[in-house]
């Protein structure tokens, strides 16, 4: 199932979704544009749609970088964005991230929801293509990590941007659980359409 | 019971009588009132209406829209029955007639209708839009209610962005179309090729309308 929102904050601003999300065959990706960013949604989509399309995250940013012909400022306005990406194999569960979110857990019908949570500033792996002088932090670059779950241990990993953590905060992990288990994403979607002042934050989630 | 006689429905009654939100795949739903005039003036056409609604039935079926549309079907002759909200598979394609015209009636109950299960559908968190379209070839006969009813209840429609239609099979209903104020009124003239215009007209724009987030206006029909 995947579920991607607009928060309420980004409608009472008007600022577009800047998550985005993809659910392929063996395939879940989630990207989460930049808030500080100008375009950093355009970003995220594109990059789902490249990891769709079988590029590694490498050559996904490089057919980015040229889009934007190179130049930091559009860079760093289209690109800022974190993603996470779950590939599954015959026997294990591969999970590639950069920057903030969330690694989902089932095993039965116990859900953990393991945050990656990198502080003030975000990994965005886009930092990689842009010159050093230019960077505040992350000069010596940034690398995605991988961690990889087998299935003998494990009955599925999902991921998601940080915008669950206003169900996780407000006590509302239960429904969160209740969704997931059920596997029906219009009950996670109607659920944040009637509470959707407590959803500040955009959300997109795979599982 | 309300004062005003009116049953008041519960959750599990409301979900029960139209379509409950666990059968819905969509968080966007348009919900669409049909009433037919039933009366025994519409008798010469009992065939053509018979076709007329299968043909509508048939569109809204075909259509990429189907699963965003639950459709109320409500009969008005002397007496009123409006149905629930239901998927358009299950929509009844029949037709008799008997009796004369309680329209203003038909207005009441079914606005009431509609209104409760749009509300309850809101607080469960889907996005809803609604039409309510009335189809008949004559004024009202024999209502309880008046035509100050019919008023309000169609002005409380529109005032909530609430798409209003009717479509008068002849001349003699269009008057009352706008007296009610409906803020869409189609006039076709009494005949088999027209009545199947008609729905053919209305399918159409059930299905445009369900493709746009906004509401009709005045600009629901589609020729």
């Amino acid at each position: 199932m995947n579920v991607n929102k607009i928060g309420h904050e980004h409608i009472i601003i008007g600022t577009n979704m800047q998550d985005a999300v993809l659910e392929k065959e063996n395939l879940k990706v989630v990207a989460d544009g930049c808030s500080g960013a100008k375009h950093s949604e355009v970003g995220a989509k594109l990059f789902c749609k490249l990891i769709g399309d079988d590029f590694s995250i490498e050559h996904a940013f490089k057919i980015l970088q040229v889009l934007m012909g190179n130049n930091y400022k559009d860079m760093s306005d289209y690109l800022s964005f974190t993603f996470f990406i779950v590939r599954e194999y015959e026997d294990k569960y591969v999970v590639d991230y950069c920057g903030d979110g969330f690694i989902i857990e089932r095993v039965g019908d116990i859900i953990t929801y393991k945050e990656i949570d990198n502080g003030e500033y975000p990994e965005y792996y886009i930092y990689n293509y842009i010159d050093k002088d230019k960077l505040k932090k992350y000069k010596d670059g940034v690398s995605y990590h991988t961690v990889e779950y087998l299935k003998s241990d494990y009955d599925n990993i999902g991921v998601s941007t940080d915008g669950i953590r206003f169900f996780i905060n407000n006590n509302l992990e239960f429904k969160l659980n209740e969704f997931i288990l059920s596997g029906k994403s219009i009950r996670m979607k109607r659920f944040i359409n009637a509470n959707h002042s407590t959803f500040k934050d955009d959300i997109g989630l795979v599982i | 019971m309300e004062d005003n006689g009116m049953d008041i429905m519960g959750m599990d009654e409301i979900e029960n009588y139209n379509t409950g939100v666990d059968e819905l795949e969509t968080e966007n739903i348009n919900l669409i009132f049909v009433g037919i005039d039933q009366s025994w003036s519409m008798g010469r056409y009992i065939g053509d209406m018979k076709n007329a609604l299968s043909e509508f039935k048939s569109s809204l079926t075909d259509s990429k829209e189907a699963d965003e549309i639950l459709v109320a079907r409500a009969n008005f002759s002397s007496t009123i029955d409006v149905g629930g909200y239901k998927k358009i598979e299950e929509f009844d394609d029949n037709y008799t007639t008997d009796g004369m015209t309680a329209m203003y009636d038909l207005v009441d109950e079914g606005v009431e209708k509609l209104l409760t299960y749009m509300n309850y559908l809101k607080q469960q968190g889907m996005r809803v839009k609604a039409v309510f379209a009335v189809f008949s070839d004559g004024d009202d006969t024999t209502s309880s209610k008046g035509l100050n009813d019919a008023i309000k209840r169609i002005d409380d429609l529109n005032s909530k962005e609430i798409t209003t239609a009717f479509i008068s099979f002849g001349s003699d209903a269009e008057r009352s179309a706008k007296d009610m104020k409906f803020r869409n009124v189609l006039k076709l003239g009494a005949s088999s090729t027209e009545l199947r215009k008609a729905f053919n007209v209305l399918s159409k724009s059930v299905v445009e309308s369900s493709k746009s987030a906004t509401s009709d206006g005045d600009d629901f029909f589609q020729m």
